[in-house]
């Protein structure tokens, strides 16, 4: 499935987070049954460059649309060969809040990696070395990725170290706060074999059963859809 | 065991129930060992933008980073 991915710009909008996104989620999910036009958990959709067409039809899961994986991998395999993909770098993904990037980075049992916006003229040349390496093979969908204006909502976090670019963060099973493994400010040390050591250490255990709930319930952890930052 | 189906469809792909359950007797917990994910975008506009960039097709699925209310899981 990652493979058959790759030529895909895969997108996964948190639901109710967004308003602009609600209405393209809510677009898709017409005449889907259980969908009805209306903005539900799920939407999955197969689309054009554009985002404006739809491949197939669409639904709330791939396995609505496909019924199982090979299936779903085959169609992925055929309906990318349609377009001559330009071989240029990817973008990094962003998320757009540390609030958010926390929960979702939890939710995968990843790590986050907090960017703090510099005007210093290393930082141009860390970024762009960071989006490299983000891509190579053993690092490619391994973490989440934010760009921060400052560092106030990291100094709160244990294992904080002022005066770094990169952050490197472990959550907590609820994504709602982080500590820092591992910070970096210059090329010399940002290297594939430190982060792949760094996001081994800062993946989290992830208990995928209603015990996540009640746990969450009993320490009144509670996460607010649509709250900006 | 819908997560789990879509665990395999894609990685860390959500289910698609209107209200995410999940299975009362479960157990599993899993350690995410540095295995192959998906590249995922989290911004639609920002993926719209790659995929014209790169003249590539957009797999689109959306999921709600909370169950019952508490956030941390899809």
């Amino acid at each position: 499935m990652v493979e058959a991915s790759q030529q895909w710009i895969c997108v996964r909008p948190a639901t109710y987070e967004n308003a602009e996104e609600s209405v393209v989620l809510e677009h898709w999910l017409k005449g889907v049954r259980g969908g009805g036009g209306e903005l539900r958990n799920t939407t999955f959709a197969l689309l054009d460059p554009s985002g404006k067409n739809a491949l197939v039809r669409t639904g709330r899961s791939p396995q609505m649309v496909y019924g199982d994986v090979a299936s779903f991998a085959t169609g992925l395999a055929t309906l990318a060969k349609k377009f001559e993909a330009n071989t240029v770098a990817k973008t990094l993904p962003l998320i757009p809040s540390l609030r958010l990037g926390l929960n979702i980075a939890a939710c995968d049992g990843i790590p986050l990696v907090a960017i703090v916006e510099s005007k210093n003229r290393s930082w141009k040349k860390l970024f762009e070395h960071l989006v490299e390496l983000s891509q190579s093979a053993a690092l490619s969908g391994q973490a989440h990725y934010v760009v921060l204006k400052d560092s106030k909502g990291l100094e709160v976090m244990a294992g904080y170290k002022p005066e770094q670019f990169i952050y490197v963060l472990k959550t907590d099973v609820f994504g709602v706060t982080g500590e820092v493994v591992a910070a970096f400010k210059d090329t010399k040390t940002l290297s594939s074999v430190a982060l792949e050591t760094v996001f081994s250490s800062a993946r989290i255990e992830k208990d995928r059963s209603r015990q996540h709930v009640r746990q969450g319930k009993l320490e009144g952890v509670s996460w607010e859809s649509g709250k900006i930052d | 065991m819908l997560i789990t189906a879509l665990l395999l469809f894609a990685q860390n792909t959500p289910g698609a129930d209107s209200s995410p359950q999940h299975d009362e007797g479960s157990t599993q917990t899993t350690t995410e060992a540095a295995i192959p994910h998906i590249t995922w975008f989290t911004q639609w506009d920002q993926a719209v933008k790659e995929a014209e960039r790169l003249n590539r097709p957009i797999l689109l699925q959306s999921a709600a980073p909370l169950c019952n209310g508490v956030p941390g899981m899809w």
